[in-house]
């Protein structure tokens, strides 16, 4: 047991250090300097451009700064913002706060919502409310979630005024950003949960239970739905990647002041520090999810435990 | 065996994906299939419809996409503007056609260029196993360690925004899916008797490989390609919309609705249009893989 999440675990090191090195490299190796783009066209002197490089290191070779920059980092240290001159880490945290504020709103509609209309489908099987589910399903994985934003303003903000259009405040702010993020995850989860409630539904212990003469409603929900959640989570787990990287078209759409439209604002302006550490902070979230996910799978599945045991 | 077969929980009885494949013995026999599905009929004719009005624009509409007439900014559709005009007075239905035309470049050769890449790294790492699938297969995960359209972002910090750099990113955001599906097709066929048979009377790793794995291993990642069209086309628009793929004037779903954001409130039907636009072509797609998906794994189907 102990020895599954250990080995988990020493699998995702060199997956980081793998990310830590192609972003580090990608950002270096590629023409368009920061220092330049900095002091803008206005200021043509050389030295001022050299004694700037100089001290934020980049007139050191690559691989110095590799190490430098993979050393600080392991000790939280991300660099300066070549925009603000503010620690990296500092900011960093400030923007994932708002993130992840936005991501939990959002996987709290995208898991219920998903499940739900899982559960509908799968119990009312070729119905108007099976159809019903795939066509959200079709509709949540088909509308671009930047388009989704922009129509649910138009019709709760600007035409209804019943929302607010975007920016931070109290949880009035978080309901549209948090529907918009969901509908991509909502339709793959429903679609899962369907699937995976239809084995279920024609095993025999669930006939057994329909022949005690229990409600639908109490098999469905004591004996269908915990037998078939597994591959819910395993899902779940997955599509909340995909949420934090949907967090970076949410919180443009919304001016959302989160870590997804830092990220993007760093990359026109070429702030390597904050690509860096953004993308590098992104990937461990993600990693870690997914590791999360395994270890939960395999503590929830005791099937799994008899093959390790082997 | 038997505890391997339920801790994954597929009960034995029933054929997965390639067993099917192979029932439907021909491809004809797949393809009458995939007509009478209704989802996978839907998608093909809207999509066939979109090629269509991409290729010949001129069905619809006679106006250039790049012509501006600032007489006539913002105008609702009408009669002789059937889906009114932007902001800079510029017909928008033939924006709307040459914007389909760019998608289906940008996704197609997305598509291509990563379809490739991951099939050919998933047929090395799939057929020479060993340190080369280690490490072949370790970079892809380093790849899967960003999420969605972040890859592609990522690809475009260091690359910078344009067509060509679009394409890239979307093809490098799709090697690992094509990487991972072919390894796994491969690592089925190479353990296959005529591979054994013509291993056995001393044929070259290529030979095996060109004579062999690849004219079975193609078909799962062919049709997977299908599949990739629908998130290809919305990464590429995103990308567009956050200002980090194809800038205007250029005609790009994405870049047309960032631009048309700021108007909704006087000409709501610019934010409409492009919206429906990007919608209903990736819903095609969308479609047809559901179909697919319905013809050739029954467990699922409706």
């Amino acid at each position: 047991m102990l020895r599954v999440i250990l080995s988990r675990l020493l699998q995702a090191i060199p997956v980081l250090f793998g990310v830590s090195l192609i972003v580090f490299l990608l950002l270096r190796l590629v023409p368009g300097d920061p220092v330049s783009t900095f002091y803008g066209f206005d200021v043509g002197r050389v030295e001022d451009l050299q004694a700037m490089r100089h001290q934020l290191g980049l007139d050191r070779p690559m691989l110095v700064q590799y190490v430098d920059f993979l050393a600080d980092a392991i000790q939280g240290d991300m660099g300066t913002s070549i925009k603000t001159r503010r620690p990296v880490a500092t900011e960093l945290v400030r923007y994932l706060t708002n993130t992840a504020q936005l991501a939990v709103a959002g996987m709290i509609f995208a898991v219920v919502g998903g499940i739900l209309l899982g559960l509908i489908a799968a119990a009312r099987r070729n119905s108007i409310w099976d159809n019903l589910s795939l066509a959200i399903s079709l509709a949540g994985i088909s509308l671009p979630i930047f388009w989704l934003g922009l129509m649910l303003v138009w019709i709760f903000a600007v035409q209804l005024s019943l929302l607010p259009s975007g920016g931070r405040g109290d949880w009035h702010n978080l309901i549209l950003p948090a529907i918009t993020l969901a509908a991509p995850s909502v339709a793959v989860i429903a679609r899962v949960t369907r699937a995976s409630l239809m084995e279920v539904i024609n095993q025999d212990f669930v006939r057994t239970a329909y022949s005690k003469g229990l409600s639908e409603a109490f098999v469905l929900l004591r004996h269908v739905l915990p037998n078939g959640l597994l591959p819910v989570i395993t899902v779940t787990g997955i599509q909340f990647g995909y949420l934090l990287a949907g967090t970076v078209l949410t919180e443009t759409v919304f001016a959302w002041p989160g870590l997804g439209r830092y990220l993007v604002d760093a990359i026109k302006f070429r702030d390597y520090p904050v690509v860096q550490g953004g993308v590098l902070v992104i990937a461990l979230i993600f990693v870690t999810i997914n590791l999360v996910v395994d270890v939960l799978y395999f503590l929830i599945d005791p099937r799994l435990h008899s093959e390790a045991a082997k | 065996m038997t505890a391997r077969v339920k801790a994954s929980g597929q009960p034995t009885a029933r054929p997965g994906l390639g067993a099917r494949l192979a029932e439907a013995t021909t491809g004809r026999q797949a393809l009458g299939r995939l007509l009478h599905n209704r989802m996978a009929l839907l998608g093909l004719i809207i999509i066939v419809v979109y090629v269509v009005l991409a290729a010949f624009p001129s069905i619809l509409t006679q106006h250039d996409p790049n012509v501006q007439n600032l007489a006539r900014t913002l105008e609702p559709p009408s009669a002789e503007y059937r889906l009114g005009t932007d902001e800079f007075g510029r017909d928008v239905l033939s924006r709307v056609l040459h914007g389909a035309r760019l998608s289906f470049t940008i996704a197609g050769l997305a598509v291509i260029l990563g379809g490739l890449s991951g099939f050919a790294i998933g047929l090395l790492a799939g057929y020479f196993g060993g340190a080369v699938d280690t490490v072949l297969m370790r970079l892809m995960d380093v790849l899967l360690a960003m999420p969605g359209i972040l890859l592609a972002i990522a690809v475009i910090a260091a690359l910078g925004a344009g067509i060509g750099n679009v394409i890239i990113a979307i093809g490098i955001y799709n090697i690992p899916q094509f990487a991972r599906l072919t390894r796994s097709t491969v690592l089925g066929v190479k353990t296959q008797d005529f591979v054994l048979a013509s291993r056995s009377i001393g044929s070259s790793a290529p030979e095996i490989l060109v004579r062999h794995i690849i004219p079975n291993a193609w078909g799962a990642p062919f049709v997977f390609a299908m599949l990739r069209f629908s998130t290809a086309i919305l990464t590429a628009s995103g990308l567009s919309f956050l200002g980090l793929g194809v800038s205007p004037p250029t005609p790009e779903w994405g870049a047309m609705l960032a631009a048309s954001r700021g108007y909704m409130r006087l000409a709501p039907h610019l934010v409409l249009a492009y919206g429906l636009a990007i919608s209903t072509l990736v819903l095609g797609f969308n479609a047809l893989g559901e179909g697919l998906r319905d013809v050739f794994d029954p467990r699922t189907a409706r």
